[in-house]
């Protein structure tokens, strides 16, 4: 009875060494590269690949060398392989890192309006990727440059630090569109910035009679970096006689805004834009 | 019974009251909108031509209403309706005669004379018209002699305009995650005062643009309690210029009803702004501003469209001070006819007694739609 039972113990334990069965895997692959998987063992199983952006699974030849490829797996990340028989289940992990080679980046540029002459008032960020869109953590030279038109354009060189290279830049005095772009290896991002005039600097009208009305006429109105002031600025006429008073609530169009006003002799004439207040004038009539 | 179900018999019993009530006796002007064919006191007298004109004004049948004039000979029945209607799309064109009030002046055998009340239902309230109409005995037939107002009309031509206009192009949905979208524009609360106005609270105040791009701006405000409570929000509505351009600052006007001032601890606001397609024009001039004192307390002027466009709608906000420059008012009125270019045309803000007495300044500012845009 006991010679049986000891006799039955090891076939049982034979026969379940000999359906086992093992993986091996390689412990970090390269994103784009093929994995060779090698199972150990005999008869078929199932083997699942579960990591970051799905899973995979294949019905394998247990003992053979299992390739998946490039494109099957190539998100950066923690993987863990199962190997399942009908008698057993083998896991092992695997990590898969971004390939160094740069091919693309995204590029945050803020703000995307902002005045003239704004200190540090300009940030942009870029990520660096390869060529299944893992972030590069190994360090690369990211090129900013901005540039306005008709002026010479700005560059500054940051190193990417874990997949992300920052800079901050003053906007320039000029008002108008610039071009912010970013280029590492074979990538290249351009974003647009728009440099808004600031506040007026200084506001002057006159009034000139027209056909029994008065009309009233901004000087072109400039920042104070000689930037004409947005179109569409709005600009306040107000007329004051005889204790009622006209208001015009009129856009600059090419840094210049313009009304008519009813022609009061005696009546008094502001102009503001903004918290900026222009002259004043006392129309006589014309005399 | 209980206390519940007795109530609720009790207001049934009413309801049937009053239904019973309102059918025996109905209101003149109400049945004459129901168009019922009601007639006032025996259809000879002066007021009932009156009365019966006006029901047919409401119920917008032009051509029985302008067979009833006396002086129909003088102008065609296309001008009648416009004067009533609009010439041009207007908040007047939609608008419906909700209820009117008849005032007599005086009554002579033949002749006699009548103040109205028009009270105009329309998409953003009602307004109200005053006309003196003279009624007249022809062949024993009371009529009604309609006071004319031609409206002016504009002389076919083309009025060159090059206005300004913005147009936005916002990021798509194939674009990097990363690429940028354009950025909202930067609108600050410049004022903020709120006021105890018995019936509830309101917010005063007013925001600027203080970007370089067209802005649609609304003001949220919430009321908390002494308790962190919150007692209530709301929003602007149409007590604002939605639409501002740059540099420009509107007015607004937040109402919370049944709340008291003593109820507040703090007032959280919430400005927001989005960019918008718009243009600068059309430019409005406001004329001859100028506030009038108790009884009928109003700011009134004269808008002048110094454009081409035809404004079809014109909102006319007021903001009034006291001599601190301290906020005490934001007032607004819809002007009920097209604003023509060139052609003035009057409007008239009311303003509280209690808050006219202490206006020292006011300013005024005025948003317009155009049947382009509405």
């Amino acid at each position: 009875m006991t010679r049986s039972c000891t006799i039955g113990v090891v076939l049982s334990l034979w026969a379940q060494w000999a359906l086992a069965a093992g993986i091996k895997v390689p412990k970090i692959v390269q994103a784009g590269q093929a994995i060779s998987i090698n199972t150990e063992g005999n008869g078929e199983g199932h083997l699942y690949i579960v990591g970051p952006g799905g899973a995979l699974e294949k019905t394998v030849q247990i003992g053979t060398e299992v390739l998946i490829e490039p494109d099957e797996i190539s998100n950066a990340g923690r993987y863990t392989v199962f190997l399942i028989t009908s008698t057993s289940t083998e896991a092992s992990d695997f990590d898969v890192v971004s390939s160094p080679e740069v091919s693309s980046l995204s590029f945050l540029a803020r703000p995307s309006r902002l005045p003239v002459s704004l200190r540090d008032g300009i940030g942009g960020v870029a990520f660096v990727f390869d060529t299944y869109h893992n972030l590069v953590l190994q360090s690369h030279s990211v090129h900013f440059q901005l540039t306005l038109p008709n002026t010479a354009p700005e560059i500054r060189t940051v190193e990417s630090h874990l997949g992300v290279a920052w800079v901050q830049m003053d906007s320039s005095a000029h008002a108008g569109n610039a071009s912010f772009e970013a280029t590492v290896g074979k990538g290249t991002s351009l974003r647009i910035l728009e440099q808004v005039p600031a506040d007026a600097c200084q506001l002057r009208m006159s009034a000139r009679p027209v056909g029994g009305r008065l009309h009233v006429q901004t000087e072109p109105l400039r920042d104070c970096t000689g930037n004409l002031v947005a179109d569409g600025t709005i600009v306040t006429f107000t007329e004051i006689y005889d204790g009622n008073r006209s208001t015009v609530d009129a856009p600059l169009k090419n840094g210049i805004a313009q009304a008519d006003i009813p022609a009061n002799k005696g009546a008094v004439i502001t102009v503001a834009a903004g918290e900026v207040l222009g002259n004043q004038l006392r129309w006589n009539g014309g005399q | 019974m209980n206390r519940g179900s007795l109530l609720a018999l009790l207001i049934g019993a009413m309801t049937v009251g009053l239904v019973i009530i309102g059918t025996i006796w109905p209101v003149h002007t109400a049945q004459a909108m129901a168009g019922t064919g009601y007639s006032f006191n025996g259809s000879s007298g002066p007021q009932s031509a009156v009365t019966n004109l006006l029901a047919q004004v409401g119920s917008r049948d032009w051509n029985a209403a302008y067979g009833r004039l006396a002086n129909r000979s003088e102008f065609s029945e296309a001008d009648f309706i416009r004067d009533l209607n609009g010439g041009y799309p207007s908040l007047r064109t939609y608008a419906t005669l909700a209820d009117f009030s008849i005032q007599p002046l005086h009554i002579l055998d033949n002749e006699g004379n009548f103040r109205v009340n028009l009270r105009w239902s329309s998409v953003v309230g009602v307004f109200q018209e005053s006309r003196d109409l003279r009624v007249t005995k022809e062949n024993g037939q009371w009529e009604v002699v309609w006071p004319i107002v031609a409206e002016q009309r504009v002389p076919p031509q083309v009025i060159p305009v090059n206005y300004l206009r913005w147009d936005v192009i916002y990021r798509g949905a194939g674009d990097d995650w990363a690429a940028q979208n354009v950025e909202s524009p930067h609108v600050r609360i410049i004022d903020m005062r709120p006021i105890d106005r018995g019936n509830g609270v309101s917010i005063l105040g007013e925001i600027l643009n203080e970007d370089t791009v067209p802005a649609f701006v609304t003001v949220k405000s919430t009321l908390i309690g002494k308790n962190n409570q919150l007692l209530g929000t709301e929003d602007s509505f149409d007590k604002i210029s939605h639409i501002l351009l740059p540099k420009q600052v509107s007015p607004f006007r937040i109402d919370f009803p049944n709340v008291a001032l003593s109820q507040v601890d703090s007032v959280k606001m919430q400005p927001s702004s989005s960019l918008i397609a718009a243009s600068a024009d059309p430019v409005i001039e406001i004329e001859n501003q100028k506030i009038s004192g108790a009884p009928n307390s109003s700011l009134t002027g004269e808008l002048r469209n110094e454009s081409g466009q035809i404004v079809n709608i014109t909102h006319v906000i007021g903001t009034f001070y006291d001599n601190r420059g301290q906020l005490l008012w934001v007032g607004d009125s819809y002007e009920n006819r097209a604003l023509l270019p060139n052609l003035p045309a009057p409007f008239s803000v009311n303003v509280p007694v209690d808050i006219a007495d202490k206006v020292a300044t006011f300013r005024v500012v005025t948003s317009s739609y155009s049947s382009s845009t509405l």
